[in-house]
């Protein structure tokens, strides 16, 4: 399977996985006191209902650990072991395999493209608080 | 910047993508007389009455699992309109969930891919060996 980065490429979902990652990665880096992050509010400025409502992220800290982990299990996978949620058809029968496909391609680039907008987002704010 | 490929490990979905396009690569090279699956009836009819097209025959679903995987390979999320309409109901379902959970979407999601793409690959490789009979190569 080819690699590329080419710029007709750019809505693929690989490209969007790289896109998360290196978001990721970079927070990674930057974030050498992951605490300073403790208490610091979520930044909501894209999406202001999910203020206080979002699970896990009642801080900055929180968004932190779950954007590691969210990396992580796209590197090493998640348990396959619980049955396979069926995505129903407008009939309720299950869907052909192609529209599932589509449906969760969509949906994991539609995902990654907003975590990895969060993650630059904590990258930023991070170097804010430390004075950067 | 380094590419992220290096880092993904055997349970990936970058694998499991992978995974799929050699099994795609494989039946390709199989099946050089892609007209011997006209009129073979597909087994899994099931598959195909979901969808609108006609794909009742293995010849059908010889080209939509090539289709799957171009679009894995390139990755271009747009969809067709019989696709979108089949979806758009249980989209509009989840689309809170990408403000309040994500982590729980992205975890829906990254296993319905994994899943479905499994399910593919194997599809690919029964489709194959269905060939295979066809053509009478015993192994």
């Amino acid at each position: 399977m080819q690699i590329t980065d080419s710029s007709n490429q750019k809505h693929s979902l690989l490209t969007a996985m790289n896109r998360f990652v290196g978001a990721v990665d970079n927070m990674d880096r930057t974030v050498m006191v992951p605490s300073l992050l403790r208490d610091v509010p979520p930044d909501h400025g894209d999406d202001p209902k999910a203020e206080g409502t979002a699970r896990g992220a009642a801080d900055m800290y929180g968004s932190y650990v779950l954007l590691k982990s969210i990396r992580n299990d796209m590197e090493w996978g998640v348990p396959q072991g619980e049955g396979r949620r069926k995505v129903g058809g407008a009939d309720g029968e299950e869907a052909d395999l192609e529209t599932q496909f589509h449906f969760h391609l969509n949906g994991l680039h539609a995902v990654l493209s907003k975590l990895t907008r969060k993650a630059n987002t904590l990258t930023n704010r991070y170097k804010e608080e430390i004075g950067c | 910047m380094q590419s992220a490929e290096a880092k993904f490990n055997r349970n990936s979905l970058l694998l499991a993508l992978r995974l799929y396009s050699s099994a795609v690569r494989d039946m390709e090279q199989t099946i050089l007389l892609p007209s011997l699956l006209r009129d073979v009836p597909s087994e899994e009819v099931w598959d195909c009455e979901a969808a609108e097209e006609a794909c009742g025959d293995l010849y059908g679903y010889y080209l939509m699992l090539k289709a799957i995987r171009n679009t894995a390979e390139s990755g271009l999320v747009s969809m067709d309109d019989r696709k979108a309409k089949n979806n758009a109901a249980l989209i509009k379902t989840l689309e809170p969930l990408l403000d309040t959970d994500p982590e729980a979407l992205f975890r829906f999601h990254l296993k319905g891919l994994f899943s479905v793409m499994s399910d593919l690959t194997k599809k690919t490789q029964s489709l194959t060996e269905k060939y295979m009979d066809i053509i009478g190569v015993t192994n």
